[in-house]
């Protein structure tokens, strides 16, 4: 004959499960709560990289139409290429300088720099631009943090030349 | 009667329990389905901001900035050059600014997410230089 089994619930023990599910799902809840937020967050800050970055480039390319413009005023008059680049010299903003035959200049956020360079070729032919990031100041610790990668810095160059 | 006493009791206890239970069930689910519309979102910024930043990439190498916009289904409302997906929508402006040696293409992405609150805005202007 078969025996019955005879579990009994003692007083106190169903408490005792309900505490700790409850508490297991609300550890769960707020772990997942946390993620999730911590992913938003992430997902906004970087749009919001996206966004400074994007703004930095737009900056960059006022500041190039405007060299660009003056490039190509200094080049309609046909002068010799002596007076073209000592006018060019003379003639350039504020915020940009003559590097040998490129002109240079930095787009800043205060967090950002952007360095840019518009390199005069010859035979009215130029590079459109070289563009350098490095990481500012501002961010601090993170050139310490990279100092065993060597590099802090990348290029982007554009390459396309314009006749 | 001992027995019949305990069993009353252990009875109360557990229809405490359930209700408990389901109390703390239905505060819990909230939290979760918050987590779950966060995370939603959050997903739903990135892919836009991908989408985004490939548009405006695509808008800044394009010669002609409307025939691409066209191929990417946009429509044109008005000024703006609008598309819309499931969960956010893109709107582009484009327009031009000539100058004595080149043309200024002033254009940028924004995206819109419910409700019309802007995710992002990507300016990409182009400055086109025409040949001497």
């Amino acid at each position: 004959m078969k025996k019955k089994s005879n579990v009994s619930l003692g007083p106190g023990a169903s408490s005792l499960i309900l505490i700790f599910v409850v508490l297991s799902l609300a550890v769960l809840g707020m772990l997942a709560l946390m993620t999730a937020r911590n992913d938003d967050r992430l997902s906004r800050r970087s749009a919001e990289v996206v966004q400074d970055v994007y703004l930095l480039s737009e900056q960059a390319e006022e500041h190039f139409a405007e060299v660009s413009e003056l490039t190509l005023e200094l080049l309609a008059k046909g002068e010799s290429a002596d007076a073209f680049w000592q006018t060019l010299d003379f003639q350039l903003p504020d915020w940009a300088e003559l590097d040998g035959e490129a002109v240079v200049w930095k787009e800043t956020d205060g967090t950002r720099t952007l360095d840019c360079a518009m390199t005069v070729l010859p035979e009215r032919k130029w590079l459109r631009h070289i563009l350098t990031s490095s990481i500012g100041d501002a961010i601090e610790g993170f050139e310490e943090d990279f100092e065993d990668a060597g590099e802090t810095e990348y290029t982007q160059e554009e390459t396309e030349e314009v006749e | 009667m001992r027995s019949n006493n305990r069993s009353n009791a252990l009875l109360v206890e557990l229809l405490i329990v359930v209700l408990f239970f389901m109390l703390a069930a239905t505060v819990l689910l909230q939290v979760f389905a918050a987590a779950r519309n966060q995370s939603v979102e959050a997903e739903q910024i990135a892919g836009a901001a991908a989408e985004a930043q490939n548009v405006a990439d695509q808008l800044y190498a394009a010669q002609d900035a409307e025939a691409l916009l066209q191929s990417l289904g946009f429509s044109r409302s008005e000024a703006l050059w609008v598309c819309d997906r499931v969960t956010h929508r893109f709107a582009v402006t484009v327009t031009e600014e000539p100058s004595a040696y080149g043309v200024m293409r002033r254009q940028s992405v924004r995206v819109y997410g419910p409700e019309d609150r802007e995710w992002l805005c990507l300016p990409c202007s182009r400055y086109l230089e025409v040949s001497p």
